[in-house]
Parts: C-alpha cells; structure tokens; sequence
C-alpha cells in the first residue's frame, strides 16, 4: 500500500512527509477499499456518461476579441522574467562542464 | 430586524422610501460585526468606508431601478473570483490571490443592484461537508456554536442563517449548498446542471458543479435566480434553455402533484429523527391534495462511490494547475482532505485502474440517468431527507473522513444526474438542531420544485425561526 500511496503521490506532485504516510495509508486503505463496490456493480456494460449537458461543440467564430492583458495575466505570478512566467527548470543543461 | 425580511418586503421598503439602502447595509456590517467573530462565516468582508459609499449611491437612483434585488445586501463562497479582491477557495494556496476577473454569477448580481458584502468561507476547494477543512478555520453553526454548519457551503448558509445578508452563491457539486442549509435551517437550491454560468468558479469537479442560491425562502431563491440563470457564452457548459420566470411560477394549485418515495432513502440505516420529520413533511403535502408514489431504486445505494470516483478524478484534474508558477503558493499547502481526493482521483485514473473504476463510474452514471428518468414517469418530484443526522459536534466528521463521506448519501445523484434539488427547513430534532429535506425535480423543473417548496413554506414556519444568537436583535 505505501508503495502505491508514493507512486500516486509522485503522479500528482504532493509531498506527504514520511510521518504522515502511515495516517495517508490507513485512511486511504479505507477509502480504495470502499470504492471498490464499483468493480462489482452490473452495469450491463452500459454506455459511460461524461456529461449531462444538451449542448454540443459550443464554439464561437475565430475572430479577436477583449481579453486579459500580458499584465494582467502576470500580476499574480511570483516570478516573472520579462514578460513570461518563470519556472523551474525542468531539463538538465547538459553542456555544464 | 431588516435582515429577517424577504427580499419583496425589502424590495417594497425600499421603493416607498420606507428604509434606504444605507439601513440595510449598516445592519448588515452590525450583524457581521456582531457575531462573525463566533461564527467565522466570512474569509474577507469589503470595506465599511466602500459599502457605505455604495449604499448611498444606490439610494440616490432608487427610481431607475426595477429590479427587486437592487440594494440588497448578499456574500458569495470564496470559490468566485471577484476582480481585485482577494479569491482562496477556502485555501491557503490562494491566501494572496486577486482575480483579474469577476465571476458571472457575480457580475450578473451586482448589476441588477445587489450589493456584495463579502467572501463567505467554506471546506477548501469544496472537498468537505462540515466546513472544518478550511485553512481559515471552521464554521460555527449559528444554533449551536459548538457544532458544524455542514459543508461545503458553511460559509454561506451560517451568514443566511444569522441574518447576516440576505443570501449567498454557494456551489454545490454533491450536496455543498443543501447539506449545509439543512444544517443551519435555510433553504438552498441546487440547480439543473448548466442552468447557472460556471465562468468565474474555482472548478471541483466540472461535470458536477452547480452555482446556486441560499437564502430564508423558496420565494427569495426564486427571485436570485431568475437574475442568474442563463446561457453564458463564456461557459460552454451553460444551457441554452430560456430561462423561466421563476417568481412568477410561484403560488401556483399543488393538487395531484405526485411525490416519490425511493425507499432506499428511508432505510433503517437513517436516523429514524430525521426520516420521521421528513415522513411529516409528505403528510402535510398529502394534506394540501398530493399524492405519493413508493419507488424502488437500488442503484442509489451506490451513489456515493459512484460520486467520489467522478468527483474525486476531476478534481486531480482541476487541481493539477495549482502549480504555485502562475497564481497561488505551492502544494505543499494543500490540506490532507484535498491530498487524499487528488490521490483517490489519480488512483481511480491511473493505468490498469481506470476502466474499472472512472469509466465504471461513468457507466453507472448513465444507468443512474436511466433510473431517474423511469421514476419521473411515475411521478413529478422526488422527496427525501438531505442529511442523513443533524449537525455533528466540531471534529467528529473531519477525523473520520469516511463518516464525512458518507453524508452526502442523500445528495449526491442529483449531481451525478444533473437534475435540480431544494433543501428547506423542516423542523427540529430533540436536541433542537435543524433539519432539511429535499425536493428534487426532473432537469430544467426548478420552477415546479420552487413552487412545491414555497406552497410548503406558505403552510409552515420552520423557515422563519432563527438561532438563539441572533438574542433580542428580533424586533
């Protein structure tokens, strides 16, 4: 179980502190096994529903119009680098000597 | 008291000059002054110095304006984003957050003349229903301080219930906005899915969130919606259906109306205090001429895990872009209720798991649509309790997180479904705490929910009382 609660963590990029896996583990142990009562459910292999809307391909015509602002967009990032948002680095540089 | 008024006494006090809109908004920021500091309903309230700025502006053109909201005093949950003003979903990822845009929803109030308070508290991101898993701490209920106001909408329906606006937008994607009004004795309304623009909502689970009104009457709810109903081009989800005219629907004969009784919801397994107070309810509606129809349907035993797998898996989708690069502070700040939905979503979507638990989901889904859509020829609405206890006391449900689960039984297909749902103050337990039932329609039938419900309130007053904290302001 706390091999799957780690892989599933590491898939949704939380962090939960090696004191708090055993509590993690326990609850959700729980959970996972209360939901399982889906796998068993007849459900006569009907169709799956993802929405409830009537409406389909609500699109609008392509065309220009009001939006946020570069700045508007930015006002909230905590780091910006002339006018992109700044992220971690994600690839390694691989020309550092 | 001005804030125990329905919103056309208000409406009518205002136009005749009888009170201004300054009255109503410095009673409101009395209320809020009094007795947020024990309640805890609200995350941010706007300045005094700028409502009141408002108000008297308002009161200046009262005769420009026809709508029946113009003036009035209401809050929001803090999942809408209002321009400028700090938006957390209850969370502190969001605690610095300053929308660069208004909810529809909002702007849609505000121009007919309402006038926004605040933001109100709720659990965070919506994962909860006691409004204890907020990083802004919980919510009190009014009739019991000592006890939750549910979730989670608390916010919302707690500064309904002790009068401190008018109403409140709560959101509700598997009972947020009925399980708390029950709780906190208010009447909430969850609506037809895409009948109310989601543009502007901190997303939960998008298949399943609905944006509706709490307030002190069917009547009231009926006015607020009539004002935020409609298609948004902004949200493709919004439906495209005309809106009715949802006030004017009311006060209409109930004779012959049938009720359905799925007896599933009215198991043993309940508390037999709330089943019995619903059971009165039937009776008093069999006493104004309808009749009740026993259905059987067993697929809404499994609503709930049916739910949390849909629920859950959207809302790791939804949460994946509070990354802390382009809003918000990181995820480290996620509290363990959201940490364990995100995980139970990523497990229900993860390889190998996904079809037998998502698309299983989504297959019951459909026969749940199915189910529903066969009782509604038997019969015009469905009745049944909205919680299945009355408020626990403060950290019972939030350390037990599958007790916590488990009281969204009742709520919980209406938004699989996608159908419209009332919850209105039915009376008290032995211990004097609220209880709510539902009254659930077919989709796009919130003007026959609406009216049913009023045509009750009209026959009862459980919907008038008020918390015992509200003390001698009842004059």
């Amino acid at each position: 179980m706390s091999q799957i609660v780690k892989h599933l963590a590491k898939l949704a990029a939380l962090e939960i502190p090696d004191s708090e896996m055993k509590g993690y583990e326990e609850q959700l142990s729980e959970i996972f096994e209360y939901m399982d009562q889906i796998k068993e459910l007849d459900l006569e292999m009907a169709p799956e529903t993802y929405r409830t809307t009537e409406e389909e391909n609500v699109l609008r015509d392509d065309k220009i119009e009001p939006s946020l602002t570069q700045e508007q967009a930015l006002e909230n990032a905590k780091k910006t680098h002339e006018g992109f948002f700044l992220v971690p680095a994600i690839l390694k540089d691989t020309h550092a000597s | 008291m001005l804030l125990d008024k329905s919103i056309l006494e208000l409406a009518s006090l205002i136009k005749n000059r009888e009170i201004s809109i300054t009255d109503l908004v410095k009673e409101s920021l009395r209320q809020i002054e009094m007795l947020d500091g024990k309640v805890n309903a609200f995350i941010s309230v706007r300045k005094s110095e700028d409502l009141l700025a408002e108000a008297l502006l308002k009161d200046k053109s009262i005769e420009a304006h026809k709508s029946p909201l113009y003036g009035i005093p209401f809050s929001v949950k803090d999942s809408y984003v209002t321009e400028s003003m700090i938006t957390t979903a209850g969370s502190n990822i969001l605690k610095t957050y300053q929308p660069p845009y208004t909810a529809t929803v909002i702007k849609k109030l505000i121009d007919a003349g309402a006038i926004l308070l605040g933001k109100n508290n709720q659990d965070s991101w919506g994962h909860g229903g006691s409004n204890e898993n907020s990083d802004f701490g919980s919510v009190k209920n009014p009739w019991d301080l000592e006890r939750i106001a549910g979730g989670s909408s608390g916010g919302s329906a707690a500064a309904v219930s002790s009068r401190m606006v008018t109403f409140s937008i709560g959101e509700d994607t598997g009972g947020s906005i009925r399980n708390p009004s029950a709780l906190c004795s208010v009447s909430g309304l969850k609506v037809s899915y895409g009948r109310v623009s989601r543009y502007g909502t901190i997303a939960y689970a998008s298949s399943l969130d609905t944006v509706g009104p709490i307030a002190k009457s069917s009547e009231d709810i009926a006015h607020i919606l009539g004002v935020i109903a409609g298609v948004d081009l902004k949200d493709a989800s919004s439906s495209m259906r005309p809106v009715t005219d949802y006030s004017h629907s009311l006060h209409k004969p109930i004779d012959g109306v049938k009720i359905g009784i799925p007896k599933q919801f009215f198991s043993d397994n309940y508390s037999s205090e709330v089943k019995e107070l619903v059971l009165d309810a039937v009776e008093k509606f069999k006493s104004m001429g309808c009749t009740t129809v026993n259905l059987d349907m067993p697929l809404l035993q499994h609503s709930i895990p049916i739910y949390y797998m849909l629920a859950a898996s959207e809302t790791s989708s939804n949460l994946a872009r509070f990354d802390g690069i382009r809003y918000g502070n990181d995820r480290s700040n996620f509290l363990p209720e959201s940490k364990r939905r995100i995980i139970l979503g990523t497990y229900a979507l993860s390889a190998g798991y996904a079809d037998k638990l998502y698309k299983n989901a989504q297959r019951a889904r459909t026969l749940l649509i199915e189910s529903y859509q066969g009782v509604f020829k038997k019969c015009d609405v469905i009745i049944a309790p909205t919680t299945p206890n009355t408020a626990q006391k403060l950290g019972e449900l939030i350390n037990n997180p599958m007790e916590n689960m488990l009281s969204d039984v009742f709520t919980t297909s209406a938004n699989i479904v996608g159908v419209p749902s009332i919850s209105v103050p039915i009376g008290f337990s032995k211990n004097e705490l609220p209880v709510g039932m539902q009254i659930i329609g077919n989709v796009f039938e919130e003007a026959d929910i609406l009216n049913l419900a009023d045509a009750y309130q009209s026959e009862t007053d459980w919907h008038t009382k008020t918390p015992k904290i509200l003390g001698s302001e009842n004059d």
